[in-house]
């Protein structure tokens, strides 16, 4: 019994040690892809974009439930995109409240036949409408199917050849489709683009764009822009250098829609459709051994509004694991399996092991310290010089995160801003994450019987801003 | 929308904490394996446990001093950035005006990017001033000097301004990057090269530079849609560039689709029978050739009966664009090819030939109405009927 403890002491030692060194490796590549970014998406190359005429026009998918608050917004916020031709397709999903009705007063839309080639299967389409003001803007009304179902009753309707699948509570920087157009434009193997998110708790609005950067009160929200900056300018802009990109946020994601609909479209069965697709798009063009390219590009900015009370966090990250195991389990049979490349030998046991299943590691780590206290094998000097060590180290990759947000254009702005930054990665590492770790345990427990629940998200909702001349949304 | 200065500094940052971690976790490994040899007793040796806090805390200390720093300085360094481009921007609208401009020795960068972006704004013989100041002030030189820098991210810097700047010295030297295997190297080296093609005014090197940037392109790993920007980039020079491209059959194909493609969308009508050759290759620069035609809005009299075989094309996206086509040339032959096409066993087909009868006028009008009704083929009378407004999606489900 001592052994296997000294073992398991052992053993959390070089897992905390891989994580530490994987992420600060992480945080170099995700570095050297914000610096080559910076020189290639210049915005010379974005107005020799725009003058060479060589974009692809894009169809923003717009999946709402019960909007009804921000949806006029929102959806003003995309029509005013800088983008010369897209469409936006706003779908009511079963909505309970008056959406649909709100968007029809504000855009005076009008009901027109559904001609539209039904690709991919789902629930059933009620209303299809157009609007009389804006004739790139169309509305479905259907059949509550959950989010999935809605962006796959989009794309059915979409007419370009990129597709964009938003959040309707998510607003986008004013050349985010500039500058993930112009991956698909210059590089046709490229079927998928991700972006960086970031909180818009805080933030000053105007006309449905954000005009001035603030940090959230909460420090519950601003736990979570630490979070997302670590997640977004470490994690994600790091595997964009392996070329191993795992997951593109729901929240904005820009996909080639022959890909889209060569894969079957967005699974319904399960919570975590973002990170699913994606698997799928790699395994079917590995499998067909066809040249592709699945990138996240830190440049294109969306922002979301994040939850602000504990209950609905928690809900969210529960969410968020189940969606990870269940795609871990679908797709099971990518894990260590050379055949898939780096996504099979890298990427995926990092996914299972370093994100999946690192609730459950910490979780026993502490339960480590009474067991090998009891049978006499545990150093206290080591224990909680580790535990410190461990504390602080996670504070140093969230720091390192605040640093590349830094680099930042439209950043937090003033020293005190940053100061508070650099104070919520001591909170986030110290409490936020722990709290966070045990409702993800718990989530590992309710993969199965909770499978494609969403469980009810409250938000404050993107506020009716009027426009720049004054005309209300 | 990111910074350029300060990456390089962070980059080593991070170096530094990875390399401290790495140490720490020796460090603790080291310890552990000390204590569990001594059995758990009270022989840890603390100086290591220390002096790995130590290092840990460190660490921090030098990342949040950074952070301060580099917060402090860069809003110094962009106030002082605005206000140089302000003063640059006024020095170089002045000396243009002049007709022998005494320049300082010296420049910062904003003095460069106020100077481009000068510019950017002007055409011309404006623009020409612009590039004779960038070559006589040194700008040029230094733009040129940095091309040849070991580190990617400075090649970058320096095909930026070669392309906003058209600088006409930098020719060679993206042609060179054009060919790299860096893909945002090559993809910057093609678009300076045809930024400064346009640029170039003596007929001579322009044809000769168009030949060299011709080859370059079909020796690139540029894409098609990369390849279509920059041809599109060439602008005034472009029905050139399109014609060395069309009169040297073996370059890529790929190249030619680039081609084919900015006939249409830059409207190069004298390229427009040029490119009816290509129709007797794949199916892909079939359908480039068709679309090309459709952007024209003519249909060369060259093409009329190859475009009756090609409504009968095996490849349903060039059926789908030849149906799309047939809308600008309309006879009774097309009439009738629409008609079979309307139960074309493929939904793209029979959408593009019933727009193709709507948009022909009455005569297509007719038989659109004709084939609603009486269509032998029940999906060619759905088609009909859905584009003549006599059906709804719903009721043909």
């Amino acid at each position: 019994m001592k052994t296997l403890l000294l073992v398991g002491q052992l053993l959390i030692l070089f897992y905390f040690a891989a994580l530490n060194l994987l992420y600060t490796v992480l945080a170099y590549f995700g570095l050297k892809t914000v610096v080559e970014n910076t020189r290639t998406a210049t915005p010379t190359a974005l107005k020799a974009l725009l003058e060479s005429d060589a974009y692809r026009p894009i169809s923003i998918l717009v999946p709402a439930y019960n909007e009804e608050r921000s949806i006029v917004s929102c959806v003003r916020s995309f029509l005013t995109l800088n983008f010369p031709e897209l469409e936006v397709i706003v779908v009511s999903d079963g909505s309970k409240d008056r959406t649909v009705e709100t968007l029809i007063e504000a855009y005076a839309l009008i009901e027109i036949p559904q001609t539209f080639r039904r690709s991919v299967p789902t629930k059933k389409i009620k209303r299809m409408f157009r609007s009389a003001t804006w004739p790139n803007l169309f509305v479905l009304e259907k059949e509550n199917g959950g989010k999935a179902d809605a962006l796959n009753a989009a794309v059915n309707v979409s007419r370009y050849p990129l597709v964009c699948a938003v959040d309707a509570d998510s607003l986008l920087d004013g050349e985010a489709l500039l500058r993930a157009s112009r991956l698909f434009a210059e590089d046709e193997s490229v079927v998928a683009v991700g972006a960086t998110i970031r909180a818009l708790n805080g933030a000053e609005l105007h006309d449905g764009k954000v005009t001035k950067l603030g940090l959230p009160t909460g420090w519950l929200e601003r736990c979570q822009v630490v979070e997302y900056a670590r997640a977004f300018l470490i994690g994600r802009a790091g595997w964009n250098r392996l070329d191993a990109v795992l997951i593109v946020s729901g929240a904005f994601g820009v996909f080639r829609r022959t890909a889209i609909l060569e894969v079957g479209a967005w699974d319904t069965t399960t919570v975590g459709e973002d990170m699913e697709i994606i698997v799928r798009l790699h395994k079917h063009f590995r499998s067909a051994g066809r040249q592709y390219r699945i990138l996240m590009s830190p440049d294109p900015v969306c922002w979301t509004e994040v939850p602000s009370d504990a209950g609905t966090l928690r809900r969210q990250r529960s969410r968020w694991q189940r969606g990870l195991f269940e795609t871990l389990w679908r797709h099971r049979d990518m894990m260590m399996n050379p055949r898939y490349g780096k996504l099979g030998l890298i990427a995926f046991p990092y996914f299972l092991f370093f994100e999946a299943l690192s609730p459950l590691i910490e979780v026993f780590g502490w339960l480590f310290l009474p067991l090998s206290a009891l049978f006499g094998v545990l150093s206290w000097d080591y224990a909680l010089a580790f535990t410190i060590v461990a504390l602080l180290y996670g504070v140093l990759l969230s720091q390192l995160a605040v640093g590349i947000e830094a680099l930042l254009f439209a950043r937090y702005s003033t020293l005190n801003e940053r100061l508070i930054l650099i104070l919520a990665a001591f909170v986030e590492s110290m409490g936020y994450r722990q709290m966070l770790v045990y409702d993800r345990f718990m989530a590992m427990f309710t993969v199965w019987t909770q499978r494609g629940q969403w469980g009810a998200m409250k938000r404050a909702g993107i506020p009716a801003t009027r426009a720049a001349d004054g005309t209300p949304p | 929308m990111w910074r350029s200065r300060g990456d390089i500094l962070f980059g080593v940052v991070i170096l530094l904490v990875l390399a401290q971690e790495a140490v720490g976790f020796v460090g603790i490994t080291w310890a552990f394996a000390l204590s569990t040899l001594h059995r758990g007793g009270r022989d840890t040796p603390w100086w290591i446990l220390v002096a790995v806090l130590v290092m840990a805390l460190a660490a921090m200390l030098l990342l949040v001093a950074y952070m301060i720093f580099f917060h402090l300085w860069s809003e110094a360094q962009d106030a002082r950035r605005t206000r140089l481009m302000r003063e640059w921007a006024e020095v170089w609208a002045q000396a243009l005006t002049t007709e022998a401009p005494v320049l300082p020795a010296r420049f910062p960068s904003e003095a460069t990017q106020a100077l481009l972006r000068l510019g950017d704004a002007l055409t011309g013989q404006g623009h020409a001033r612009v590039r004779e100041l960038a070559r006589r002030s040194g700008i040029e030189a230094a733009i040129l000097k940095k091309l040849r820098s070991r580190r990617v991210p400075a090649r970058m810097e320096a095909l930026e301004v070669i392309a906003l700047g058209r600088l006409e010295g930098g020719f060679d030297g993206a042609l060179i990057e054009m060919k790299s295997s860096h893909p945002g190297l090559s993809m910057m080296g093609a678009r300076a090269c045809a930024r400064t093609l346009a640029a170039v005014e003596s007929q001579a090197l322009r044809v000769e530079r168009t030949m060299a940037f011709v080859q370059a392109l079909s020796a690139s790993r540029l894409s098609e849609g990369a390849m279509r920007e920059c041809l599109l980039l060439t602008e005034e020079v472009a029905p050139e560039v399109i014609a060395s491209i069309l009169a040297n059959p073996p370059v890529s194909e790929l190249v030619l689709s680039a081609a084919v493609e900015t006939v249409g969308h830059l409207q190069i009508r004298e390229c427009g029978s040029a490119i009816l050759p290509l129709l007797a290759r794949g199916p892909e620069l079939r359908a480039a050739v068709l679309r090309a035609v459709a952007r024209l809005r003519t249909v060369p009299a060259d093409l009329a009966p190859a475009l009756l075989a090609m409504l009968d094309d095996p490849t349903e996206f060039v059926r789908a664009h030849a149906a799309r086509v047939a809308a600008l040339t309309p006879s009774d032959a097309v009439l009738a090819k629409l008609w079979e096409r309307l139960g074309d066993a493929s939904w793209w087909v029979r959408r593009a030939a019933a727009q193709s009868l709507l948009e022909m006028g009455n005569p297509g009008r007719e038989q659109l109405a004709r084939a609603a009704k009486d269509h032998p083929d029940r999906f060619a009378r759905e088609a009909a009927g859905i584009a003549s407004g006599t059906l709804s999606m719903a009721e043909a489900a």
